[in-house]
């Protein structure tokens, strides 16, 4: 190989290197649900500490990052949707906090267009919503709003008494 | 075979048969009467009852089989070739059908029940009371469990 071909052949072997690294092929850690799930834990982690420390748009930017991947690192449908459904839950209510009623009421329809499965997170985002559309001065949905999550909170009450109160067991996620 | 050569039994064989076929004498059904006919039918093809094309075809379908009247090599492989390949097929088919039928979307994760108290502040907020102050601990607290429930079944990356 003459020495001006190596050359032209070195710079593209760097340029390959480098368009791996700049795409994440090389840098970051393997993506699938296990990868997901420990990212969901340190980011949620360290969303729940900017709020507690009052630090809300730091909390939201974590929050927003978890939400990014529309399909969860790979996690079966109905238990991605109990994740990204709490998460648009969380990031509602840091929303609705901050005095952003129309985005809070958003992050609840974004999240029950994921479907209304009548468990706790979507209970959570009914609850959201009423309150979003409350403090729009929508009273009429908002009591709609009210009255599903009170309902789905019937449910969830009803299947729990039977056991005597006692909080074991494990129940489908729908 | 070579003029030097003596002829084979399977020659000699055929050799009586064909005197005999010129004697008038009616040989047994066998690759070598197959064969004459044909040859009978190329020769006379207004005579016989087939047109030339058809009597090529014949001949072509008899020039396959060999002299001890088994398909050729060829022939002969190609029905279990074409019955494996069916089988396959049919084998492919059914699975697929069942597999459909059976499989469905993969199940979710059976997740841990809320608790009591949890349900309770939701209830209270619904209702238009203030939000308790513990709501956010037990949000947190059930989060955790369901989180937890989930890195059971998938694993967690550390």
């Amino acid at each position: 190989m003459k020495p001006s071909t190596r050359g032209q052949a070195a710079r593209l072997g760097l340029l390959l290197v480098a368009s791996l690294v700049g795409d994440g092929c090389l840098g970051d850690p393997p993506a699938g649900p296990a990868a997901f799930l420990a990212n969901l834990e340190q980011t949620g982690n360290r969303a729940a500490q900017a709020q507690a420390r009052g630090d809300l748009p730091a909390a939201e930017r974590a929050l927003e990052a978890l939400l990014a991947d529309p399909e969860c690192g790979g996690l079966v449908a109905a238990d991605c949707r109990w994740v990204r459904q709490d998460l648009f839950g969380r990031l509602g209510w840091l929303k609705l906090r901050r005095g952003a009623a129309v985005e809070a009421s958003s992050l609840a329809d974004q999240g029950l267009a994921l479907g209304d499965a009548g468990d706790v997170p979507a209970a959570e985002l009914h609850l959201l919503r009423g309150q979003a559309l409350e403090g729009q001065g929508r009273d009429g949905e908002a009591a709609r709003a009210y009255h599903r999550a009170l309902e789905i909170n019937a449910r969830l009450l009803q299947e729990l008494l039977p056991a005597g109160g006692a909080e074991g067991g494990h129940a489908p996620n729908p | 075979m070579r003029p030097d050569q003596e002829p084979t039994p399977a020659e000699q064989r055929d050799a009586v048969r064909l005197s005999r076929l010129l004697e008038g004498e009616e040989l047994a059904p066998g690759p070598v009467a197959e064969e004459l006919a044909a040859a009978r039918l190329l020769l006379h093809p207004v005579r016989g009852e087939l047109t030339p094309e058809r009597a090529t075809a014949v001949w072509q379908r008899i020039a396959a089989v060999t002299p001890d009247g088994r398909p050729a090599p060829a022939d002969r492989a190609r029905p279990g070739r074409w019955l494996a390949l069916g089988a396959a097929t049919l084998a492919a088919g059914a699975t697929a059908a069942v597999l459909l039928t059976f499989s469905g979307p993969p199940a979710a994760t059976p997740l841990p029940p809320p608790g009591l108290a949890l349900l309770t502040a939701q209830a209270k907020l619904a209702q238009g009371e203030p939000a308790p102050p513990e709501l956010e601990h037990l949000r947190q607290a059930y989060r955790a469990e369901v989180h937890a429930a989930l890195a059971a079944r998938y694993g967690r990356d550390r």
